[in-house]
């Protein structure tokens, strides 16, 4: 159970506080609502690229990292499809400088040339070191197209393609600045040894001048029901075959995302799921496993392994089928349904003992909906029963919602 | 009347005063058997991690990847139950479990849920002291180990890492060895189970316990891990030689079809126990060790040469090393070399500004800060300060410590340690 205070600034900022007077370390996490979904489909990569462009100087502090270290304080920031997060440790003590920090470019960027220069040159080094550079890293660069024809998560967060990176101009940054960087599109949540109250008057002194901003009406493009199974074979150099098997199912906040993502630890959560014998007894493959997106829109379950050597795609998806069928067929027993739930409560527990976490949980949560949610979220689990998990599998393991990819080494 | 005075966005609020962090007390106890036990308690889940450290890393075999092996094989299978059936059981209560080998030690961890310590103590008990070390088991994990190493020798960054610590250490000594393929084909279940008994034995043992560990649990320690069971033998120490020490060294690594260069470079150095270790490391830091160092400032903030880059310096048991690495466009492999060398001569020939060491002492204060929240990373803190038999004040004479730290000393440290003449430097690209 996280214990917090909630309050809404009149520029719709949304200020989340759980005190947590056993951590002289204050977290401050500060999450948009925007992400690589709301992009043009001729400008991807951009949420992440304005990402680097936030630490390039703001109105009125020309450097963003050397105040926090100054007071003792570490940050970063990560994009997905769905948002841009910023977060931040520090020592409780120096809590307002993270609020004149955070304030200050959300107010305003500097919109530095050399900045735009510098760090569209950084994001090409990390195109081509993360996924270019790395066997298997364009992975994904082939799967979301694979699986999204319409949806805007058919194209990964680094975005698509080197070109839209070099080809972004200053305007490009500031409209999508003013576009999506405003106060009622952001939820601000602070744990550790601090007074909501305080927090508060904080949030209000810094954050409540910034004006609020509604243009963007988020209009994506839905991806419609796929019809017909999908394959795509590719050729890498890369020395062992790997193989996926991808599922359309619910959005993070759909009835029934609880029981798929069950149906996922069922099947591939470690070494007592039904896809491991498949390496232990059947030697298929070196390693099996499988998972859920979490997207808010309608995400992926994803079959994932890699192959024996000598052992053919075809018997081994075939194999993976079996499971699946076997299944949606049968559904889960009652011991093995236990396991999976109690696992998803303790991974839930242990997660609370990190502070910066529960900032991150509970802005999500907020953003999303609802941070009270995040202590409802065990309950979802325990509801799931036997027979939704058959349904829903049987809903979702259907080779005409699939899309399959065999990434062959040369 | 009160006014609202004019918010003043362009200077920052005046800093707090940063307390110094209270340390929790260590409960320290020894099992019959003569197991040391250390107890951090905090928190505020109702859980417990239990950690076992033993004396089984690479420095403690002459056969190489015998350590991780026996350590990924704890949780493989017993005399009773397999490794799914063990997973299930684990699983089924909602523990997990942690274990790694490092060159210096191995360790397992059980995490648990207060209220099934019970269940799940037995199973963590049974992995220790009864691993059978299954065939199959074992088969499966070389063979994810041969694959992994294969994909391993298609990244740069891992090609560049192999070379520059063989190249330190040589790859007969424990640090610097190389594994190839072949090696594989040698691990016998035999010669694992054979390392298993000899190293995962109470002797070889201590114990650490985090978070907030039931009364019961602490009382049945003894029962479970202070046997004559599983006391093991006296084992005489490892001695290796290490190579002279080196002269400067450019070594490349040819990847075909590589887009982007990984660079190492740095050398041979000691351990944490070392006069020097601590001073070092604050000029490491302001050189390489965070992200507004001089090296991240230059080659990534204004050059944008990469995606990032950072140095450390790393304390292992019975030596050390430091090393600068980052990977960058191939072309522009030796402009980033110039402009590093060239941060390195800069530490050499002129002490840091007040200011800027200033920063660097606040963002390690804040660093230290957070390696001491809660009972988990304290617990992290105590085993390195034991493992590296550190006095037992040094943990939180950390800021006073760092306070003494001098720009002056910082140049000193540079042109101790950072002469060209010695440092050791690895590309590996196209």
């Amino acid at each position: 159970m996280i214990e917090f205070e909630k309050k809404t600034l009149s520029n719709g900022l949304r200020v989340i506080v759980h005190p947590d007077p056993t951590s002289e370390i204050a977290a401050l996490n500060l999450v948009y609502d925007v992400g690589a979904r709301d992009e043009d489909p001729k400008r991807t990569g951009f949420a992440h690229l304005f990402e680097h462009l936030m630490f390039g100087g703001s109105a009125n502090i020309p450097e963003f990292d050397r105040p926090l270290q100054e007071v003792g304080g570490e940050n970063n920031a990560f994009t997905t499809n769905d948002i841009t997060n910023y977060y931040m440790t520090l020592p409780a003590a120096n809590l307002e400088t993270g609020f004149w920090l955070e304030s200050d470019r959300m107010l305003n960027l500097a919109f530095s040339e050399k900045s735009l220069e510098v760090q569209r040159q950084v994001v090409i080094e990390e195109f081509k070191q993360r996924y270019l550079n790395q066997p298997y890293g364009d992975l994904w660069m082939l799967l979301r197209p694979l699986i999204y024809k319409q949806h805007p998560y058919r194209w990964p967060t680094i975005g698509q393609e080197v070109r839209h990176i070099e080809e972004a101009t200053m305007a490009d940054v500031k409209e999508f600045f003013h576009l999506h960087y405003r106060p009622n599109r952001a939820v601000l949540s602070v744990v550790g040894k601090v007074e909501p109250n305080h927090v508060f008057e904080l949030a209000e002194k810094w954050f409540g001048p910034i004006p609020a901003d509604t243009h963007y009406q988020r209009q994506l493009a839905q991806e419609p029901e796929q019809k017909a199974y999908r394959r795509q074979e590719v050729e890498r150099e890369v020395p062992v075959n790997s193989f996926h098997l991808a599922f359309h199912m619910g959005g993070r906040n759909e009835e029934n995302y609880q029981t798929v993502d069950l149906i996922s630890d069922l099947l591939g959560r470690g070494k007592s799921s039904r896809l491991y014998p498949l390496v232990r007894e059947k030697q298929l493959f070196s390693q099996v496993g499988a998972f859920v997106s979490g997207s808010l829109d309608p995400g992926v379950l994803m079959v994932s392994g890699k192959l024996q050597a000598g052992v053919a795609f075809d018997d081994a998806e075939k194999a993976v089928w079996d499971v699946l069928h076997e299944l949606s067929t049968q559904g889960p027993n009652d011991e093995e349904l236990e396991k999976v739930i109690n696992k998803v409560e303790s991974s839930l527990v242990f997660a609370e003992i990190n502070g910066l976490n529960k900032a991150m949980n509970l802005g999500s949560f907020e953003l999303h909906g609802d941070a009270g949610d995040i202590n409802h979220e065990i309950e979802k689990y325990r509801q799931v029963s036997k027979a939704n998990i058959q349904q829903q599998a049987t809903q979702v393991l259907r080779r005409e919602n699939a899309s399959s990819l065999w990434y062959k080494a040369l | 009347m009160s006014s609202v005075p004019i918010l003043d966005r362009s200077h920052a609020p005046a800093p707090g005063a940063i307390a110094n962090p209270t340390l929790t007390p260590v409960q320290q106890l020894t099992l019959d058997n003569g197991v040391p036990v250390y107890i951090i308690e905090g928190g505020t889940q109702e859980v417990t991690r239990i950690e076992f450290a033993f004396e089984a890393g690479t420095w403690h075999s002459n056969q190489k990847l015998m350590a991780g092996t026996a350590n990924a094989m704890l949780t493989e299978g017993t005399s009773e139950l397999n490794g799914p059936e063990l997973s299930a059981r684990l699983d089924g209560y909602g523990a997990f479990i942690q274990n790694e080998a490092s060159r210096d030690v191995a360790s397992i961890a059980l995490y648990t849920l207060n209220r099934f310590w019970q269940e799940t103590l037995p199973v963590f008990e049974s992995m220790i002291k009864d691993s059978k070390v299954p065939q199959t088991a074992l088969d499966i994990y070389l063979n994810n180990r041969r694959q992994s190493h294969l994909v391993g020798q298609e990244k740069v960054g891992v090609l560049a890492r192999q070379a520059f610590s063989g190249q330190l250490f040589g790859e007969d000594h424990p640090y610097g060895q190389q594994v190839d393929l072949e090696d594989y084909d040698a691990v016998s279940r035999a010669v694992v189970m054979e390392f298993y008994q000899k190293r995962y034995t109470a002797r070889q043992a201590s114990l650490f316990i985090a978070g907030k560990p039931p009364k019961a649990l602490i009382a049945a320690l003894n029962h479970h891990f202070g046997g004559a069971d599983w006391i093991g033998e006296h084992s005489a120490p490892f001695e290796y030689r290490l190579p002279d020490p080196q002269q400067a060294l450019s070594i490349e690594v040819n990847k075909s079809g590589a887009l982007q260069s990984a660079i190492r470079l740095g050398r041979r150095l000691f351990s944490k126990n070392h006069p020097d270790y601590f001073p070092l490391q604050v000029t490491n830091t302001l050189l390489g060790g965070y992200f507004g160092s001089r090296l991240m400032t230059n080659l990534r903030e204004d050059k944008g040469l990469t995606y990032g880059i950072g140095s450390s310096v790393v304390p292992l048991r019975h030596s050390g090393y430091f090393f600068i690495s980052t990977e960058v466009n191939a072309d522009a492999t030796a402009q980033a070399l110039e402009e590093i060398y060239k941060e390195i001569g800069k530490l050499r020939e002129t002490s840091p500004d007040a200011k800027e060491l200033e920063r660097v002492k606040s963002y390690l204060l804040g660093a230290f800060l957070r390696s001491v929240s809660g009972p988990f990373s304290q617990l992290e803190q105590l085993r390195s300060r034991l493992f590296f038999d550190l006095p037992e004040n040094y943990i939180e004479s950390f800021p006073k410590r760092l306070q003494a730290v001098t720009s002056d000393q910082v140049q000193e440290m540079a042109n101790r340690y950072w002469q060209e003449a010695h440092l050791i430097q690895v590309v590996a690209g196209p």
